[in-house]
């Protein structure tokens, strides 16, 4: 069992905000890139560098971005009422193409902006075959602060990788490093963000 | 049951020149504060709970930073996933209470007490019914007759404790002086609390 994420049996969600959010994500998508910045629920890891660098086997790509726009209008008492009170944002997330037209497939390794845990919900992938892929930097701990990011990859030792099935609930753990690597088009999900575990799941095997 | 603390005996003591420049923010309350008691409702945090049936007015908790040299040092000798370091002082004459809460800033902090007018203080953890036992930030609960108490430490001076700050908790019996250096995390670099 991974202890970096769980897939949960927590209600699907209904027909009418998974339209919603469809049509909050591609709204958002269709704005210019300065109004997607000013939009933006999470924000950016670095604001001077929008664009991170994936540095692996001795090639750079840029780093895709993954900007998420405030659903909390929409869904909080579905929400507060089928999943958890404990939550401090419910957003929509895409995955976009690097803003300098850069082909990248990769979200470069990250700790998360404004969370600890998230509850993922996919809606629409482009491929099945996107995976969320979990490392620890050597010599550091794998729970990390946020707003980590490792662009050099030969740093990374690989934890666990896994692909995630449309319109399932997965808690994953936002605070270990992660990445979400072959998306070769579209990603959209509805997020729950934590600060806390809720659910008291994710739990550490003893070392 | 949850682990809702541990001590830390593994970590090195504060030096002493860090517990000064602390010690010497707290009386003056003078740096940058660091806590936060406000969850943008616009609503004062109350200041007044029940229990046993009775209202009880409870103190309040400031932390300031101390300063650039301390979390240099806690970065070089505790941990680089912090995202403060401060000093906290227990305000409230009328009161000996700190109400159940959990904190608005970190899920997890090291507290380093430095001075304490009675070392009878109690750290004391709850559960409210019904509800997850770790709760979002700036939860506070007013009604301590529907808590259902679950654990309790002593801290004593100059030992680092660690505590899960994102299950309700409260201190008691704070006769007047309560200072203390705190080290926050979003995270949990140490493995404690997400253990099975």
């Amino acid at each position: 069992m991974s202890q970096y994420y769980k897939i949960l049996d927590l209600p699907p969600v209904p027909e009418l905000y998974v339209e919603q959010a469809l049509v909050r994500a591609q709204e958002f998508t269709d704005l210019p890139e300065e109004q997607r910045l000013s939009r933006r629920a999470n924000p950016l890891h670095h604001p001077d560098r929008p664009v991170l660098q994936v540095i692996r086997n001795g090639q750079t790509q840029s780093g895709r971005t993954a900007p998420r726009v405030d659903f909390a209008d929409v869904m909080s008492d579905w929400v507060n009422t089928n999943v958890s009170r404990e939550w401090n944002q419910i957003t929509v997330g895409v995955n976009l193409p690097p803003i300098n037209g850069d082909g990248g497939d990769t979200t470069v390794a990250h700790t998360d902006t404004t969370r600890a845990y998230v509850l993922i919900y996919l809606l629409s992938v482009s491929n099945e075959d996107q995976a969320t892929v979990f490392y620890q930097q050597r010599g550091q701990a794998r729970h990390r602060r946020r707003n980590t990011t490792v662009e050099d990859y030969s740093q990374l030792s690989e934890l666990e990788r896994a692909c995630y099935p449309l319109h399932r609930w997965v808690m994953l753990d936002a605070t270990v490093i992660h990445g979400v690597e072959n998306v070769l088009g579209h990603r959209t999900a509805i997020h729950i963000g934590f600060d806390i575990d809720p659910f008291g799941v994710m739990q550490w095997e003893k070392q | 049951m949850s682990r809702c603390y541990q001590f830390m005996p593994q970590l090195p003591p504060v030096p002493e020149q860090f517990i000064q420049q602390a010690l010497q923010r707290a009386a003056n309350l003078d740096g940058e504060e660091q806590s936060r008691h406000h969850d943008g409702s616009g609503q004062d945090y109350r200041r007044e709970v029940i229990r046993n049936q009775t209202v009880e007015v409870v103190r309040n908790n400031i932390r300031i930073a101390i300063g650039p040299e301390i979390e240099q040092w806690v970065h070089d000798h505790i941990s680089e996933e912090t995202t403060g370091v401060g000093v906290s002082t227990s305000i409230g004459n009328t009161s000996c209470l700190q109400s159940p809460h959990t904190d608005g800033t970190r899920s997890y902090v090291l507290i380093y007490l430095i001075d304490l007018s009675n070392e009878d203080q109690d750290t004391v953890f709850w559960h409210e019914p019904g509800r997850a036992l770790r709760r979002k930030r700036l939860t506070n609960s007013y009604d301590l007759d529907r808590l259902n108490q679950i654990d309790s430490v002593r801290i004593p001076l100059r030992q680092w404790c660690y505590l899960d700050a994102t299950i309700l908790h409260s201190i008691e019996n704070i006769q007047q002086r309560r200072i203390a250096i705190q080290v926050s995390f979003d995270c949990d670099p140490f493995d404690v609390f997400s253990r099975s």
